[in-house]
């Protein structure tokens, strides 16, 4: 049965009492490989699609879904979703909405190439001659490559009037290389993290193959590089790793839900209490500036409408270093006085509820700022980190410890070597109150993950992160002898 | 069950007129349902059911998957979706067919899941049991109720069925003073529907807040550390990781090469129980129709085996009959399939928590690990911080509750010196959804390198 149908049949079928019911149909496609030494070692598609309600009843919330499709199933999913709400009202919650405005809309995302339409045989050479290109050296003695082609299909309704037919595609994918010798075993991705809500374009644009000798033959020679040794530095984070850092320090911690103790069980509470919003806690210096930006075109966290009906929205959420502002929901945003929910509320799937989920995290560059090139030559004793190889963050998002693939050695604003095994820590806001430059809008990049975990039971998104070069200053670098 | 067989066999017969090599089918019906509760409140109460069938097939060396929801709805396209897989796909070059004819030790599966009411009355008890011993505890945590039905269906002739069920509980408190928090934790998994021991749970996560609401700081170094299942279990977890054919075989494992060897202590022996009906995950067959066997990890220190699915045993063996049957159920969308053991067992010793702690001249106490990370795959070297439950043990007794911790250290060195273990086992899910029963162990040194502000 057509998903409009059922939403129509939901929506006129809300009982008595339930003050909210959203009827979410989605249907989730995904094209995906893996490859090793330029064979495939791995592929499938992956299709599901049914449909989820959920209802608020006396304040307290039940979500039920289910893969048939038939108005039968709609009658029972929404008895289920009364039921569980009723036994939920045991320890109620009494929830509260923000008023949303009705929407009535169907929406798309601009792809040139619809990756679900090009043959594996191109997307596998594209790839595939990558990894050739990649073998500059008898160190390296696997090459191996993921791509992924995921798009989301959803129709929601709510009892408020709203409905939305909304589709989101994306991809993305990379080369990894393994090189070893000299007793040592080193990897590098590229392009990590290259991500977007566009077609096969993206991919096909990007210079895999004319790029990636360089990266391969810096591989080898990491072998060979010293072992990065501990102490205080200065260090310029590339706009991939920036992205991670800003990911764990700034998006999880502002996500509200967190914030107010509803994933205070498994992923953690955050740092960021809500009263440091009426504090002016100064989460970063006068040079950060941290927006969650979901209307981004092209970036992975972009979207136009969340899970709950709201529209996308730019949120500030430090502002010149002020901690501005949180990722919220209808239900937590009232919590911190807004009148309106943030937007960001997604699910992977039809038998997932929505969740407060990062758009695209983004330090704000520098119109006057720095170039990297300018940061560099401005650096005295310093490093210079790319590509994330490990990353682990305390439970309230406070103490971070970050590995890279490769650290470039700077010394009296040269880059003079290599360094192997680099890592930074820190504690989050000490870090960003240490940025002391930040880069230009021509340098910055947004890029993301589609592997965001969060919620129980577990839930995957595809989110956003990035920005420009930015350097910070005596930082704790290397790991303890 | 029967929907499934009915299924499979629909699918079957629908393969049967593709002129395909073979297939392998794998339908399940999965229910996931869960209750979540926070400051002292359900505020989410979720439960799904859906039916998902995941296909292989090959012609020649092109090998196909697709996974897909399913019903007698969408058999045929379904099945030509598989087929036009097949068509597009390259040649494996050592692609040597899917499982072959075997037997299964077929068990009676146990296990029976909570209703959702109660899962209501488990967190009303947990809250009034929690804020009675203090008016200042808020609660957190889930009920969790698993229930995975699955059949396997191949053109090589294998077939059965087998079902999981289990519950998983998880109790946090948490109680703020001002600009200080205290948080504790306790978690208990089980498969049946016997009561779980809601009030020493909540009494002990209770107490563990109140202590660690005034944590004090301790200096950063190397520490003889108690680990609770917990805290134990995510250390192996990383460790087994490790065994995973790709890094070994690339040479990012600390144990690549190194099978066979004494690299950890000798009496580090962990085991994989699949076939023990009791094992919360237990089942007969693992995802790809292999079978599953009860089998040593790791004896007496010593690595005995790499975890390889059908796909990596023809590709770094040569053969796919080696494969481990440890390809990963789909009991959840977070697992990402790979292949690896998922009810683990460390063996345990014969010491007790209050020996272990009472033979600590100074060391640390740990409830939970937390964000571990592998670091350095060739080296082993891993990190990750403690959360809701740290103490100082002095002169052997817990002196008083530690602000938390980061450690970085490779696992070669404190799996090295595995001073001390229980002789009780806890059954819980690690972080990654898998079983496991672990008892309390000592490391004679963990090295910590940073702290927390917490
Ligand atoms: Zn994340």
């Amino acid at each position: 049965m057509n998903p409009h149908d059922l939403a129509d049949f939901a929506i006129t079928n809300t009982p008595e009492g339930v003050s909210l019911l959203e009827f979410k149909y989605m249907e989730d496609k995904t094209d995906y490989f893996s490859t090793r030494n330029k064979v495939i070692i791995g592929s499938g598609k992956d299709d599901s699609k049914g449909f989820g309600i959920r209802v608020l009843l006396n304040g307290a919330w039940g979500f039920s879904a289910t893969d048939k499709l038939t108005k039968e199933s709609v009658s029972e999913t929404i008895k289920r979703a009364v039921k569980l709400a009723k036994a939920a009202s045991l320890c109620n919650p009494h929830v509260t909405l923000t008023e949303e405005p009705i929407v009535v809309d169907t929406v798309e995302n601009p792809i040139k190439i619809d990756p679900f339409h090009v043959e594996l045989e191109e997307k596998l050479e594209h790839f595939v001659t990558a990894e050739e290109a990649a073998r500059v050296d008898p160190a390296i003695q696997f090459t191996n490559s993921v791509y992924v082609a995921a798009q989301d299909y959803m129709v929601f309704y709510n009892s408020s009037g709203t409905k939305i037919d909304q589709r989101i595609t994306w991809n993305g994918g990379y080369v990894t290389m393994t090189a070893s010798g000299n007793g040592d075993t080193q990897t590098r991705k590229f392009k990590d993290d290259m991500f977007s809500t566009r077609g096969w374009e993206s991919m096909k644009e990007f210079d895999l193959v004319g790029q990636i000798p360089e990266k391969a033959k810096e591989l080898v020679k990491l072998l060979e590089a010293p072992q990065m040794k501990p102490g205080r530095a200065d260090i310029i984070l590339n706009p991939s790793q920036l992205g991670i850092q800003l990911h764990e320090s700034c998006g999880h911690p502002t996500e509200l839900d967190r914030a107010l103790g509803y994933e205070a069980a498994y992923a953690g509470t955050s740092f960021l209490k809500p009263n440091l919003l009426k504090e002016n806690f100064m989460y970063g210096n006068e040079k950060v500036t941290i927006h969650a930006d979901a209307t981004i075109p092209g970036a992975i966290g972009t979207f136009y409408y969340d899970h709950e009906g709201v529209k996308a929205k730019k949120l500030e959420l430090v502002k010149e270093g002020v901690f501005n502002d949180y990722l919220s929901s209808r239900e937590t945003a009232l919590k911190i006085g807004r009148k309106d929910s943030g937007g960001t509320m997604r699910s992977n799937g039809y038998d997932k509820i929505p969740l407060i989920r990062m758009t695209n995290i983004v330090l704000q560059p520098d119109k006057t700022g720095y170039s990297l090139d300018e940061m560099i030559a401005e650096t005295k004793d310093g490093y210079y980190f790319n590509t994330n190889r490990s990353w682990s963050i305390d439970d309230i998002r406070l103490n971070f410890q970050f590995g890279c693939e490769v650290g470039y050695r700077i010394e009296k604003g040269e880059i003079t070597g290599l360094v192997k095994n680099p890592t930074y820590t820190g504690i989050t806001n000490e870090f960003w109150n240490s940025v002391s430059a930040v880069g230009r809008p021509d340098e910055m990049e947004v890029l993301g993950t589609p592997f965001c975990g969060k919620g129980e039971p577990g839930q995957t998104m595809y989110t956003g992160h990035g920005g420009p070069p930015t350097r910070f200053s005596n930082v704790q670098v290397g790991l303890l002898e | 069950m029967t929907e499934l067989t009915h299924i499979n066999e629909l699918l079957a017969k629908e393969l049967e007129k593709s002129n395909l090599d073979g297939f392998e089918i794998l339908t399940s019906f999965r229910k996931d349902a869960l209750t979540r509760y926070a400051n002292n409140v359900i505020h989410q109460q979720v439960e799904s059911g859906s039916t998902f069938t995941n296909l292989r097939g090959y012609k020649g060396k092109k090998l196909g998957t697709v996974s897909a929801s399913i019903s007698e709805n969408n058999i045929s396209k379904v099945v030509q979706n598989l087929v036009e897989t097949i068509k597009v796909s390259p040649e494996i070059p050592f692609f040597k067919g899917l499982a072959k004819e075997q037997k299964y030790q077929n068990f009676k599966p146990i296990g029976e899941n909570y209703t959702a009411e109660n899962a209501a009355e488990i967190v009303s008890e947990i809250v009034n049991i929690g804020t009675d011993l203090d008016p200042r505890a808020k609660l957190f945590g889930k009920v969790e109720r698993i229930k995975l039905d699955y059949a396997l269906l191949t053109s090589n002739g294998l077939e059965g069925s087998h079902s999981i069920r289990l519950n998983d509980l998880k109790i946090l408190s948490i109680i703020e003073e001002g600009e200080k928090r205290g948080f504790g934790r306790e978690v208990a998994a089980n498969k049946t529907t016997a009561k779980p021991d809601v009030e020493t749970l909540t009494q002990s996560a209770v107490q563990i807040s109140k202590d660690t609401l005034e944590a004090k700081s301790v200096d950063v170094g190397e520490y003889p550390v108690v680990l609770a299942p917990q805290a134990g279990a995510e250390l192996l977890s990383y460790t087994l990781f490790q065994l995973s054919a790709s890094p070994y075989h690339q040479k990012y494992s600390p144990f690549s090469d190194r099978l066979g060897e004494q690299v950890l202590s000798s009496n580090f022996v962990l085991y994989d129980s699949p076939l023990n009906p009791e094992s919360l995950m237990a089942t007969p067959f693992d995802a790809e129709g292999v079978p599953t066997k009860n089998q040593n990890i790791f004896e007496n220190g010593v690595p005995k085996s790499v975890f390889y699915s059908i796909l990596s045993a023809s590709e770094f063996l040569g053969d796919p009959s080696l494969a481990s049957g440890l390809m990963g159920l789909p009991y959840s969308d977070y697992s990402f399939g790979g292949s690896g053991p998922s009810n683990i067992s460390m063996k345990t010793g014969d010491s007790s928590r209050e020996e272990m702690i009472s033979e600590t001249k100074r060391g640390l106490y740990v409830q939970t690990f937390w964000y571990t990370n592998i670091v350095n795959g060739p080296k082993g070297v891993i990190t990750g911080l403690t959360r809701d439950g740290l103490y100082l043990i002095e002169d052997g007794e817990i002196k008083h509750a530690v602000k938390n911790l980061r450690f970085t250290d490779s696992l070669l060195k404190f799996f090295k010196s595995v001073d001390l273990i229980s002789n009780t086992q806890t059954a819980l899910l690690d972080e990654f959804g898998n079983a496991g029963n672990i008892p309390f162990y000592k490391l004679e040194n963990l090295r910590f390198v940073s702290k927390s502000k917490h």
